[in-house]
């Protein structure tokens, strides 16, 4: 709990504790959301069910919200908080593996997890794919090198890279957000399954 | 009035908010954002004043001296404060030191590792137009000659 | 009107009001000024020159020994085993990846006092404790041991220890700081650790 540290000092157990704590809450809100059935999850690439856009879009803006005004406050160290390193190529290319296997399996690694602790035979195979491929990459990895460490550009923040105050960005982003959940709504009515829709 | 009770949730919780941050934006015990802004003018040692340019004032700057039991050594005029670099962050001081409009606030004590400490703890709170006052204002020149040992190679 | 309608006002709200503050991504101090100002005002932060002179001769890889004169005037002259960060770039990138290097002191010195004490307000403010000033500076750095001498007949066991330190300082930077220029930041280049990264992600 590294940013939070800053206030107060906490021993190691108590830090791994919150951590379980949270990490159980994460798990319990994703199940109650839906997020174990690949077909909700699956349903936001065909428009009929978006309710993952809007809940992670929505999960992300309350947390940078949050961040920000603890920061503001001086209860939040904001510089113990890891940025990742942003590799251009790895990116594109790991991210269009991910969409597809996202769409394919129905399930991306955190849901998979989510659904394979209430037991679901798919979110199983999904693991062992996962798994699979995992075990190929870094088998692979001699030869995807230059790709996986090519065009890097240090832990960049868009705010940063657009030269405007992160409070500014926030803004933007909330905006971007409310635009797109009115597009997901207007999606959800032209694109609408009943028939899958009423089982999930 | 109908449109205020069905949003009545939403601007309770955005009052609070903006009440917050217009207290701790005007309050004045704690640090400002962005830490290089407020060193600025040290990293340029532009920060550092000497009694002859102190003089020059006229009498419209602030002077503490942050060492105890000790007068200060130079002949200034201006408002004189002897206030020990233990209290500087008192209530009364601080509010005396940020509300200082006339002139600048000028730091003494004949120990410069401390006067620059206390400088940047004050700046960093947001103080603008402050200065250390010193007599010795090429401390960070280098006063020493090296002579390379030709036989070593 | 909707609980999605609401919310969704809650957060533009909020992101007005963020819009409008004074944040920055810039490193903030993130200590109470009373408690800095107590730290600041201890004299467990000072190490004189002497006692910087032994971790230099014992060349001890738990001190890091911080420059933070401009390159022009460390490549000139330094003390052995140090590292360069000028005071005026100090804060352009993270300092806690050098500061928080896993070494149980770093030292600053600069040519007097202001700088290297400017600095330990800003790391301490930060939050890295295990930062140190050189009192003095490098211009005390001559004064007592390049220029040390002994004058009298009789030398006490204490007096002789430190003449002993501070002469083999000296010798150790005479012989570095008199290697032609090339050769010298070779071998302090060989010197300097690599900095420390935030560890996280899903790596």
């Amino acid at each position: 709990m590294g940013p939070i540290s800053s206030l107060i000092s906490i021993p190691e157990w108590l830090d791994l504790l919150i951590a379980l704590l949270i990490g159980i809450g994460f798990g319990f809100a994703l199940e109650q959301a839906g997020f174990s059935s690949s077909r909700k999850l699956a349903g936001m690439f065909y428009g009929y069910d978006t309710t993952v856009i809007k809940v992670f879009f929505t999960a992300a803006i309350v947390a940078l919200i949050g961040s920000q005004l603890l920061s503001f406050f001086g209860l939040l160290n904001l510089n113990l908080v890891f940025v990742n390193e942003f590799y251009v190529a790895a990116s594109i290319v790991g991210g269009i593996i991910m969409g597809a296997g996202f769409i394919m399996g129905g399930f991306c690694p955190g849901t998979g997890m989510c659904a394979l602790s209430i037991g679901k035979i798919d979110a199983m195979v999904f693991f062992l794919g996962g798994l699979t491929g995992a075990f190929l990459f870094a088998e692979t990895y001699p030869f995807i090198q230059k790709l996986a460490n090519g065009s890097y550009k240090g832990p960049v923040k868009i705010n940063e890279v657009m030269g405007i105050s992160p409070g500014l960005f926030t803004f933007f982003l909330i905006i971007a957000a409310v635009v797109m959940f009115w597009i997901a709504e207007l999606a959800e009515k032209k694109f609408a399954r009943p028939d899958i829709t009423s089982e999930i | 009035m109908e449109l205020f009770k069905r949003f009545k949730v939403v601007i309770t919780l955005v009052l609070i908010v903006l009440i917050l941050v217009v207290f701790r934006s005007t309050g004045i015990n704690h640090f400002r954002n962005d830490a290089k802004k407020w060193a600025e003018t040290s990293f340029r040692h532009a920060n550092t004043i000497d009694p002859e340019q102190a003089k020059l004032l006229k009498g419209k700057s602030l002077i503490i001296n942050l060492d105890k039991n000790t007068k200060l050594p130079l002949d200034i005029a201006g408002d004189l404060m002897d206030i020990p670099a233990d209290s500087v962050l008192s209530r009364i001081n601080i509010k005396t030191i940020l509300n200082h409009n006339a002139g600048p606030v000028l730091l003494f004590s004949e120990e410069k590792g401390l006067s620059s400490r206390v400088w940047m703890i004050l700046s960093q709170m947001g103080c603008k137009n402050l200065f250390i006052l010193t007599s010795d204002t090429d401390n960070e020149v280098f006063k020493y000659k090296f002579r390379p040992d030709t036989m070593v190679n | 009107m909707n609980t999605r309608v609401k919310f969704s006002v809650g957060l533009l709200c909020l992101g007005f009001i963020l819009a409008l503050l004074p944040l920055s991504g810039s490193r903030s101090f993130n200590v109470k000024p009373q408690k800095l100002l107590s730290e600041m005002l201890g004299a467990d932060t000072y190490l004189s020159v002497d006692q910087v002179a032994k971790f230099v001769i014992s060349e001890d890889s738990s001190v890091q020994i911080i420059d933070l004169r401009s390159p022009e005037e460390f490549r000139a002259i330094n003390i052995p085993g140090s590292i360069n960060i000028p005071y005026s770039k100090l804060l352009d990138n993270d300092p806690s990846s050098i500061l928080n290097n896993g070494k149980s002191r770093n030292i600053f010195y600069s040519n007097g006092d202001f700088d290297s004490n400017y600095t330990l307000a800003i790391a301490r403010g930060l939050n890295m404790k295990n930062t140190f000033v050189m009192k003095g500076g490098l211009n005390e750095w001559f004064n007592t041991v390049m220029n040390s001498s002994f004058t009298g007949e009789r030398i006490s066991a204490r007096e002789n220890s430190l003449f002993e330190t501070r002469s083999q300082a000296k010798k150790m930077f005479t012989a570095l700081n008199s290697l032609p220029d090339s050769l010298k930041m070779k071998f302090i280049q060989s010197k300097h650790s690599a900095a420390k990264k935030l560890d996280g992600g899903c790596e």
